[in-house]
């Protein structure tokens, strides 16, 4: 148990029992006064050897007994009260009157009030005992379900919204939470004072008690469960009352417990998001330098070969060394100016708006394909189309990344075509090969720009960068990626 | 006397065709493989003298085609690996392979390395170890630089023998501790640096610049090659 459950005890429970309710009271009254009609009656009716005079007490010791397991030690106490007057005033003569004749009378009356109050005392204290572990079994059934629902809880929300219908059993009454983001449940109203006594609560991290029926004050009594929340609950009356403020105390650590594991679990996933951004972005700059690398490899190695082994090379072979050098300088450019426009399309600036005919577009990739790979099979399939305002250096770009794509990874023949549908134009580029791997579907249909993890080769991030920025698309689909254009940007 | 075969281990198109020019006019024959799985059975079935292997290749990784290789072969294999990694490249050499070269490179200096590499392994009758101007005598554990008797400690001795055995070959930070010092030792590069060290004050010309003894940066040691 901690500090702050202390400060909401100020009493150890049990010690002095709890007050009578005024029901129980009324109920006691009636019920002595009762017996006391039916016995005058009965002593009327029936033969005087059924009703000895000495049965009379212990037909009200039954009555006080009642009240005292019904409604608790003091009514015991008052029943046993009522009896000694009743027995006195119905029965003892003279009749009628508070007087007592006879010295052994009185003394018969004394020690049956004795008698009374003492089974009405111990009666009770039964009965206040049932009733207190009826209240903490209660209690620790509440609190044993929210600990399973609180687990559960996967939002700060969805914790609070479980512990609210616990408070309420808890307390009996109206239950809200005070958040930073307002009060749950939704839509209540606390009146000022209210607020200013969750306030308090927060600052002093005490408990604030709610005003006493009539004062001014807070409603609701305040108590603080942790950074800017506070559990607001009605006052706890009845004789239970302090079980269930422990009970409630119980409740406040058991949701700050929740609500700690919460921001924890957030915290994680927070590092484990970055730490999984730091290993893309490490994976990207690695497929980056391989790009790069690897025709700089070759130009270096060709280069070094060509000037060492001058004499030794037979003509075809120098030749081919030289193709490969003039190759693999191209590749880098291409590279290196596909990484320009990655970074350029970043910084989002404005595209041109001329009027271009993507078909156009579309052939002179198309040639350009041709011409930078050997033995490239691309077959053309045109459409009538309208012409567009748009950016026509950067479609031609990023169809030629395309094919490109298509004829490093896909299996000939390759197929570029057009189209149009209502207000867009679509360029089909298809191969026979195996299609895309699902890393790669997946980042084409993300909004990340950069290539996915394991991704080598930067054409189809440019072609996907500059399709976003001409406020067209690139998807993937059987085979085939379409880059769709809008009509008007 | 028969060219020796070279087989070539990588997947990219570009750097097989000007390796296999390269290596044929300086003398060799070569064949190709584009996969680990194809590498393995060109070994079975051509039986090279020596493989050049590139570490990332697509289908399994380079270093598990020198384990898979070293159980059953001595065949001398030079790895290919990016300039920066050096983990990759420590981890192929414990693993077996005899050199690496960093991409991208001069073809000079994959030539040396082939040369290296496929000199005839020492008889092991031979008395004499030779690193540059030093002669080392096994047998009497004397090292002589020009005519004069060098004094090492019996550890200098020991890390002495090791390069020059293995002249122009590279010999990781953990083979250089696990030989002279034991297994125990193997993470104790600074110790091992402190060791190299010293034997330069005492058989370089330049200990600042050193040509006996040539640090491979975040990987080893290699002793000048001969000849």
């Amino acid at each position: 148990m901690d500090q702050s459950t202390h400060e909401f005890m100020p009493d150890q429970p049990g010690r002095m029992p709890p007050v009578p309710t005024a029901l129980g009271l009324l109920w006691t009254l009636a019920l002595v006064v009762a017996t006391g009609i039916g016995t005058k009656c009965a002593i009327w009716l029936l033969p005087a050897h059924l009703l000895p005079a000495d049965v009379l007490p212990l037909v009200f010791l039954v009555a006080v007994l009642l009240s005292a397991v019904a409604f608790g030690f003091w009514c015991g106490l008052f029943a046993a009260v009522l009896a000694f007057s009743a027995l006195n005033y119905l029965f003892t003569e003279p009749l009628y009157t508070f007087h007592i004749a006879q010295v052994a009378d009185l003394v018969a009356l004394i020690e049956f009030l004795l008698v009374a109050a003492l089974s009405g005392f111990l009666a009770g204290r039964l009965h206040d005992r049932a009733e207190a572990a009826r209240t903490r079994a209660e209690a620790l059934a509440v609190l044993g379900d929210l600990s399973e629902t609180l687990a559960e809880a996967q939002t700060l929300t969805q914790a609070l919204q479980a512990a609210l219908p616990a408070l309420g059993r808890l307390c009996q009454g109206p239950a809200v939470f005070v958040t930073p983001e307002g009060v749950l449940p939704a839509g209540t109203k606390l009146d000022p004072s209210t607020l200013v006594a969750a306030e308090r609560a927060l600052r002093s991290g005490q408990a604030q008690p709610a005003a006493a029926p009539g004062w001014e004050g807070t409603c609701l009594t305040m108590l603080p469960v942790t950074e800017g929340i506070v559990i607001g609950h009605a006052p706890l009356t009845g004789r239970d009352g302090q079980w269930r403020e422990l009970a409630i105390g119980a409740l406040a650590r058991q949701t700050r417990l929740a609500l700690q594991r919460l921001e924890f679990a957030a915290r994680a996933r927070t590092e484990r998001l970055r730490a999984e951004a730091e290993a893309a972005r490490s994976a990207v700059l690695t497929s980056l330098s391989h790009d790069l690398r690897t025709p700089l490899a070759t130009i270096l190695g060709a280069a070094s070969a060509l000037k060492e082994l001058d004499q030794q090379l037979p003509p075809a072979a120098r030749a081919d060394l030289l193709a490969a050098i003039e190759e693999e300088a191209a590749r880098l450019n291409a590279h290196v100016s596909n990484l320009m426009q990655l970074s350029r399309l970043e910084l989002t600036s404005k595209p041109r708006q001329d009027w271009v005919d993507v078909n156009d577009l579309v052939t002179a990739a198309t040639t350009r394909a041709r011409r930078a790979v050997q033995g490239a099979d691309v077959q053309v399939k045109l459409a009538d189309l309208p012409m567009i305002q748009s950016e026509g250096g950067l479609i031609e770009q990023a169809v030629f990344n395309i094919i490109d794509n298509a004829l490093a990874h896909g299996k000939l023949p390759v197929s570029a075509s057009t189209s149009e549908t209502g207000d867009s134009l679509q360029i089909c580029i298809a191969d026979q090969g195996p299609g895309l791997p699902v890393v790669m579907a997946d980042w084409l249909a993300g909004p990340e720009l950069r290539p996915a993890l394991g991704q080598s080769g930067l054409g189809l991030a440019v072609a996907k960068g500059i399709a976003h920025h001409l406020g067209g698309n690139l998807a993937w689909a059987d085979g085939a990626f379409t880059l769709t254009l809008p009509k008007t940007s | 006397m028969t060219r020796p075969l070279i087989l070539i281990t990588d997947d990219e198109a570009q750097i097989l065709r000007f390796l296999g020019h390269a290596l044929q006019a300086a003398g060799y024959n070569t064949c190709t493989a584009a996969t680990g799985a194809d590498a393995l059975r060109m070994v079975a079935s051509q039986r090279p003298d020596l493989m050049v292997l590139d570490l990332g290749l697509p289908d399994m990784d380079g270093k598990s085609v020198i384990e898979t290789l070293r159980q059953t072969s001595d065949l001398p294999i030079i790895v290919l690996s990016a300039r920066d990694q050096e983990m990759e490249k420590i981890m192929a050499l414990d693993l077996g392979a005899d050199d690496f070269v960093g991409k991208p490179f001069a073809i000079g200096e994959l030539l040396a390395r082939l040369r290296v590499c496929l000199r005839p392994a020492r008889k092991p009758a031979e008395p004499l170890l030779r690193l540059g101007p030093l002669v080392i005598d096994l047998a009497a554990h004397r090292v002589m630089q020009r005519g004069e008797d060098l004094h090492l400690t019996p550890k200098e001795f020991d890390l002495l023998v090791a390069l020059a055995e293995t002249p122009g070959r590279v010999m990781t930070h953990r083979q250089l501790l696990t030989r002279i010092w034991g297994p125990a030792h193997v993470e104790d590069v600074p110790y091992l640096r402190v060791f190299i060290g010293q034997l330069r004050q005492k058989v370089e010309v330049d200990p600042t610049r050193p040509e006996l003894i040539v640090t491979e940066p975040g990987v080893g040691y290699r002793g000048a090659a001969s000849g």
